[in-house]
């Protein structure tokens, strides 16, 4: 306990002074631990193998919207959710994917020629070697193969643009980095295609049967036939509407006729029993016959007036004679006011009464019977579009009960022509770069790396090493040493020493 | 044998003092036989005695803190190691010194080595004489390097242990003690005391205090915990710890490197440099 006092520090932790000390006490091991380290990290170095690395840019189209294939699903409403980075970088580790690859991949010619080799394999790859242990199994074949190659290959998203990534393929040899690079980025291309199509068939597939399910269930529902009915008992609504209105009109007029005939027929009969007095009957001869009278003294002056143009003394005498006449009848006339006026045209109305009365009569019973009737008919009317009103109910709500799933069906309809479209017009969302990165070669573990490997590496072994030795020896080697180890002793001090 | 010379208790502890009457002058000298204990050799007339501590600075640090020890009443110092004798004798050998430099105190090194490593060029030219315990009857060989320091073999009063006729083998231990101001007592290894615990245990006993030599990039930590737990399971007072910055294979390396006939300093490489810690 004491010891790890002295090794640790409660700042930073290692007591790097006492460890200066410590590396100074076991001077051998700071020359020795760096030196091994630092020979064997160039060894290492030197006997890596150089790597082969090539790499192809490729971007997601359906992540920014400027592709055929999104732009056309857009429009005709398809909301589709593409790749995700993850998904992505995820589409190596897809076994399926793996495996489809390795049969592909198989079968092509230039197959032999890769090596397969691991990158810190140093022996030379033979690719009969290889696959001897498989017996000529061919899923076991396949099985190293996709094991060996998918090693290599990567892909890793573009720090800069989110859509862009990058595959990735190192091994040995260049020629099988350049050919699976190739090959692995033209499957991914096929297999995007291939995966999108797929989808949209199963899409298609599913619809067609939901589609066939629904219109069985509508045809239980006999659609057209309650749409006919309804049409079939609308027009008839519309007919009896039309009736009821123009017998509405001609009911209306009637019964105004029929109200003047009884008012009518009510005073003919009240003026035909009534009685006029006989005075009021001489003063109507009297205003008559004054009336008369002027008529003709007006006519008489007119025509002298009109009849000479000169009146001689004579004319002129028997005009003012008429004149004055004519002003003695007016003033008698004048005289009697109303009386006889009335009289006159009572006695008329009475006698023209009189004449009227059967006919009136008659007139008022055609009319109350025809108002009878019409009012029949019109009642008759109305209870009939009642009735058929109903029933245009009854069938519209139940067409509202089966209008969703026809709705649906309209959708479904939709969906599969716009599915149909979309499966005839599908690119892949993972658009590949025609050109290739540049070729580069490199060590696994660069010079850099190595070097600062070494050095941490040194000097975290060298602290450890030096703590145990220090934790492990006993001996005490400085009076500072001494003094904390013994702490409950004085110390006195040096040795005498004597030349 | 001869009491101590010295009572601590009327001794003026401050070293500056001393320093200041005395004047500046080499930390260690070695009397000639022919000079008295008050008056040193001067350095430049002979080296033969003489004893060059390369560390002064370090010696005064811990010849300091002994002393301090010593003031306070301890007078028997034991020094061990994890088996590196030599360096046991040099820094008993460099305390010696120290206290011989700093009063006239009776100084006694008791060793089981004293023919071998950084005693045995002193104890070849020492006076050898007797000693004798409880009256007459037990003598022991005493080597007094010019009534500087007597060095005692361990083995000679561990061999007492034997002598069926001695009633009290853990009284020559006391006796000792009680015979000089000061004892320093240069510890077997472990093992050899483990084997023989019963004939180490007087000696163990008189031990007031032990000081542990740590060798840089020899010692172990488990085996200074083994002589310390040891120690401690006797109710020893454990001073301390001394570090040893050279041990001998770098003392070697060094030497080659500097040829000291030669005074021409050859210079170490760069990784020398860089990785000599």
């Amino acid at each position: 306990m004491k010891k790890f006092n002295l090794i640790l520090h409660e700042t930073t932790i290692l007591n790097f002074p006492f460890m200066g000390k410590l590396i100074r006490r076991y001077w051998y091991l700071a020359i020795a631990i760096p030196a091994l380290v630092f020979s064997l990290s160039l060894y290492h170095f030197n006997h890596q193998n150089n790597i082969h690395k090539r790499s192809v840019f490729f971007s997601n189209i359906n992540e920014d919207h400027t592709g055929p294939t999104p732009l056309m699903s857009a429009v005709i409403g398809d909301q589709k959710s593409g790749l995700t980075e993850t998904d992505i970088v995820g589409i190596l580790k897809s076994l399926d994917f793996q495996q489809e690859f390795a049969e592909i991949i198989i079968e092509n010619p230039d197959f032999m020629r890769l090596d397969l080799s691991g990158l810190n394999s140093k022996e030379p790859f033979d690719m009969k070697a290889f696959l001897s242990s498989c017996n000529q199994k061919v899923s076991c074949i396949q099985k190293r193969v996709r094991g060996a190659i998918f090693s290599f290959v990567s892909i890793k998203p573009d720090h800069i643009v989110t859509t862009r990534f990058s595959l990735e393929v190192m091994t040995r040899d260049h020629f099988t980095t350049t050919f699976l690079l190739k090959e692995i980025s033209r499957y991914i291309e096929n297999s995007r295609v291939k995966t999108i199509k797929h989808k949209i068939e199963d899409q298609i597939a599913v619809s067609k049967q939901l589609l066939k399910e629904k219109k069985l269930e509508l045809q239980a529902f006999n659609l057209q036939g309650l749409s006919e009915e309804k049409k079939s008992l609308e027009e008839r609504v519309s007919e009896i509407k039309s009736k009821i209105e123009s017998y509405n009109r001609f009911f209306h007029r009637l019964k105004l006729d029929l109200d003047l005939m009884e008012t009518k027929v009510r005073e003919t009969k009240k003026a035909s029993q009534a009685n006029i007095d006989t005075s009021k009957i001489i003063d109507f001869q009297k205003r008559k016959r004054w009336e008369d009278k002027i008529r003709k003294l007006e006519s008489d002056i007119g025509a002298i007036k009109v009849v000479s143009q000169k009146l001689s003394s004579q004319d002129e005498q028997i005009l003012a004679q008429l004149t004055s006449e004519l002003k003695k009848v007016q003033k008698k006339l004048l005289s009697m006011g109303d009386r006889g006026r009335a009289v006159s045209s009572e006695v008329q109305f009475i006698n023209r009464k009189e004449g009227e009365s059967n006919f009136t009569e008659f007139d008022y019973k055609v009319k109350k019977e025809q108002y009878e009737k019409t009012k029949k008919d019109y009642d008759s009317l109305i209870a009939k579009k009642e009735v058929i009103s109903k029933k245009l109910t009854k069938i519209d709500n139940k067409i509202d009960e089966i209008k969703p799933s026809a709705e649906y069906i309209k959708l479904l309809e939709e969906k599969l022509v716009q599915l149909r479209l979309l499966n005839s017009t599908v690119v892949s969302d993972l658009k590949f770069e025609n050109e290739f990165g540049p070729k580069v070669v490199f060590k696994k573990l660069s010079k850099v790396k190595t070097l600062l490997f070494s050095t941490v590496s040194s000097i975290v072994l060298l602290l450890s090493i030096v703590i145990l030795l220090y934790l492990l020896d006993d001996k005490i080697y400085d009076k500072s040493e001494l003094e904390k180890t013994f702490d409950n002793l004085t110390i006195i001090g040096n040795t005498p020493d004597f030349d | 044998m001869a009491q101590p010379k010295y009572n601590p208790n009327k001794v003026d502890f401050s070293l500056k003092k001393e320093d200041e009457t005395q004047g500046p002058k080499s930390n260690l000298k070695l009397l000639n036989d022919s000079t008295s204990q008050k008056e040193f050799k001067p350095r430049n007339k002979s080296n033969r005695f003489f004893y060059k501590v390369s560390n002064h600075q370090e010696l005064f640090r811990i010849g300091r803190s002994f002393y301090e020890d010593y003031i306070s009443g301890v007078k028997s110092f034991a020094i061990s190691s994890t088996g590196y004798q030599t360096s046991q004798q040099k820094t008993i050998l460099g305390l010696a010194c120290f206290f011989d430099h700093k009063d006239d105190y009776k100084i006694a090194i008791v060793s089981d080595n004293l023919q071998q490593g950084a005693f045995s060029d002193i104890v070849s030219i020492s006076k050898t004489y007797e000693s004798s315990l409880f009256g007459e009857d037990y003598k022991i060989k005493v080597k007094s390097f010019y009534n500087h320091f007597d060095f005692i073999n361990l083995n000679d009063l561990l061999d007492l242990s034997a002598n069926q006729e001695l009633g009290e083998y853990d009284s020559v231990f006391d006796y000792i003690v009680d015979s000089y101001d000061l004892v320093f007592w240069d510890v077997p290894e472990l093992h050899k005391i483990q084997l023989d615990s019963e004939r180490y245990f007087p000696m163990i006993m008189k031990f007031e205090s032990i000081s542990i030599i740590v060798s840089k990039k020899i010692s172990r930590q488990s085996d200074i915990d083994e002589l310390q737990q040891f120690f401690l399971g006797y109710g020893i007072n454990m001073k301390g710890l001394l570090f040893e910055e050279k041990n001998n294979f770098e003392k070697k390396v060094e030497d080659i490197g500097t040829n000291k006939s030669d005074t021409v300093i050859v210079k170490k490489k760069w990784w020398q440099r860089i990785f000599s810690k």
